[in-house]
């Protein structure tokens, strides 16, 4: 009988009918209710910077050329980090650079809003991001060279 | 793998004389012909030898040569055979196998646009990837961008 | 007195039932269409070009970037070829872990292609049923690697990250549910009397011109010829797993659209089975930190979402390849279009497109 198949589905909706009201609803009322993602995920980057040795392996293992270091000797000639820029226009966000880290200095973060106005925003000073949730060492030479 | 190109060899010399030739890499599955023998012998592995999906069309550039490199496989078993032809570099040119394969017109055009090699008697060799105003082949080496 | 005269028409490239940046001209008389001519290249990024600059695993987040509603599959299909160059062998569990996400990948971009298939007729509601289900299987894959479409998750030598334990229970429940999904995705689509009476006998592709024009996967097996690499020569441990290669005679829309409902059970059941035997142990096998593939060449397929996707590396020893091809499967399936689109009307033609199932990153590159 032509219409049957046509009456199945209508079936089938129509068990669906009504389930937004007794909260079987799939869809997330964004952005009132974000979303709670896996730590996995690939949302965004952050620097432990004191974990940091400032070797340089995750610029050398980004495909883009993503991360550029400026690092200088101190008295005991041991290399330290002075800027730590992410140029995240250019970013895969493949995950390169966090597995190649010695250290799991370098992580990625589930925070995802990244939305900026401006492309230069897109320029991530990692170590200024770092000191804004975290307090400033009190020596200088970091601290100040995030600030630029 | 080296058992059925060797016999495919034998038997395409048998008709081509020294147009064929085995040629030896790591994979042992390929054969070299001469750019004039090479619509027949496509013909013949399809037709005799069973291989009638063109799986692989491209071009390499070496130092000292271009390689256009095809590829023919069964659609049941394992058997395969790399056909290479080897083409100088001042006049990378090779005859069309469209008329064998009809899947290679794409990947012939694709090939002409990206590498340079010319495919005689394709019908419709124009650019298909980069725009038709394109200057140069992009994975030629000495391609600067 | 009154005269007839052929018309071009523009489809693309924004058009939405293009699937992406795709035009072609379609040469029309009346609603017939008579002749199309496929205009591609506007997504062209020159990934073979790219990679020789990259090393070899920097080549890895680029193919994400070919097939993105299955990228997992290029993942492996690239580096199982390198591994073939190198002649590495990869630890067991390692291996399952690439069959489950490859089948899940899989999986997701079937359910996108039946959607999007009943959407491309104005079926909105199978659209949003399916979509419903391919986001808890986006979820599960974010679980893994942290991303929803561009995974990079394969690595030469093995997966970077075994699997989480939050992933089991999702993926055991997602498999319990799964029977149900496709009932319903039969009820609501498959059965649909319109759909069929919309897709049945058009485009047909007969065997021949199928093999003729090369095109490979779901497409080829519903024209009726049964290959798949999976089975006519298992790369990886496909050996390992009992499935059935579903084929179909006809080759029209309906069969390409029905043979995909068909695959997704069988992937289904590969992964149930893989669920069932996994193994402890090492995720890497033992790879140099710099990856050196010896002089020569190497060409592996492996059974894509779209089709047979090769890559084609050449080595000349360096820590870059010298010469990447990939053979992308929409590509050489778009090829085809023109063919078995001619003498139907102008909506079916957006039936036959679809029905291929293309995806513009994987025909540009």
């Amino acid at each position: 009988m032509f219409g049957k198949g046509l009456l199945t589905g209508l079936g089938i909706t129509i068990k669906h009918f009504g389930k937004h009201f007794t909260g079987g609803a799939v869809t997330e009322l964004y952005p009132e209710e974000k979303p709670k993602l896996p730590p996995r995920s690939h949302g965004s980057f952050v620097l432990d910077v004191p974990k940091c040795i400032a070797c340089g392996l995750c610029g050398n293992a980004c495909p883009n050329k993503v991360i550029k270091i400026d690092t200088e000797k101190d008295e005991n000639n041991k290399r330290k980090l002075t800027g730590y820029k992410m140029f995240l226009e250019r970013c895969l966000f493949c995950g390169l650079c966090v597995e190649a880290c010695p250290t799991s200095a370098i992580l990625f973060s589930p925070e995802f809003e990244n939305a900026v106005y401006t492309r230069e925003d897109c320029n991530w000073d990692m170590m200024a991001r770092y000191y804004r949730s975290n307090p400033r060492p009190q020596e200088s030479g970091a601290g100040q060279a995030a600030e630029e | 793998m080296a058992d059925f190109r060797d016999k495919v060899v034998e038997e395409l010399q048998k008709k081509f004389a020294d147009k064929v030739e085995a040629f030896e890499d790591n994979t042992n599955e390929s054969i070299l012909v001469q750019p004039v023998a090479l619509v027949d012998v496509m013909k013949e592995l399809r037709d005799k030898f069973e291989l009638p999906l063109l799986m692989l069309l491209t071009g390499v550039e070496y130092p000292e040569e271009f390689l256009a490199v095809y590829q023919v496989t069964s659609a049941s078993n394992t058997n395969r055979v790399n056909v290479k032809v080897k083409l100088p570099k001042h006049k990378p040119e090779v005859p069309s196998i469209v008329s064998v394969y009809p899947a290679a017109n794409v990947q012939e055009r694709e090939t002409w646009d990206l590498m340079g090699i010319t495919y005689k008697g394709h019908p419709n060799l124009v650019r298909i990837l980069c725009p038709d105003d394109f200057e140069g082949h992009p994975l030629r080496k000495d391609f600067k961008g | 007195m009154i005269k007839t005269q052929e018309i071009s028409i523009n489809m693309g490239p924004q058009h939405p039932s293009t699937h992406g940046v795709f035009r072609c001209v379609l040469q029309l008389d009346g609603e017939t269409v008579t002749n199309i001519t496929n205009h591609t290249g506007y997504l062209h990024r020159g990934t073979e070009k790219l990679a020789e600059a990259r090393t070899y695993t920097q080549v890895i987040p680029y193919t994400d970037r070919l097939d993105y509603i299955g990228a997992m599959l290029n993942n492996t299909g690239y580096v199982q070829t390198v591994e073939k160059l190198m002649g590495l062998e990869i630890p067991e569990r390692a291996e399952y872990i690439r069959i489950i996400l490859q089948e899940l990948s899989r999986i997701a971009n079937h359910m996108l292609f039946v959607g999007c298939y009943a959407l491309d007729m104005a079926g909105f509601t199978g659209w949003m049923y399916t979509f419903r289900d391919r986001e808890r299987v986006l979820d599960m894959l974010e679980m893994v690697c942290g991303s929803r479409m561009t995974f990079s998750f394969m690595r030469i030598g093995g997966v970077p990250e075994d699997l989480p334990e939050e992933f089991f229970p999702a993926l055991r429940s997602f498999l319990d549910d799964f029977p149900k999904m496709i009932e319903e995705y039969n009820g609501l689509i498959t059965g649909n009397e319109i759909l069929q009476a919309r897709s049945k006998g058009i485009g047909v592709l007969s065997k021949e011109m199928a093999l003729a024009y090369g095109v490979t996967g779901p497409n080829l097996r519903a024209s009726g010829v049964n290959y798949d690499v999976r089975k006519a020569e298992p790369y990886g441990i496909y050996d390992r797993f009992e499935f059935d290669v579903p084929v179909l005679e006809n080759g029209d829309c309906f069969d390409r659209y029905y043979i995909r409902v068909l695959e997704m059970e069988q992937s289904a059941r590969i992964i149930r089975q893989a669920l069932e035997q996994i193994p402890e142990g090492p995720i890497m096998a033992k790879v140099p930190k710099v990856i050196k593939p010896p002089v020569g060449e190497a060409y592996h397929l492996v059974e894509g979402t779209k089709g047979l996707l090769g890559y084609y590396i050449v080595s000349d020893g360096s820590t870059k390849p010298y010469r990447l091809h990939i053979h992308s499967p929409s590509f050489v399936n778009l090829g085809v279009f023109p063919e078995i689109s001619k003498g139907h009307n102008i909506q079916d033609t957006v039936l036959i497109l679809a029905s291929i199932d293309i995806v513009l990153g994987e025909v540009d590159r």
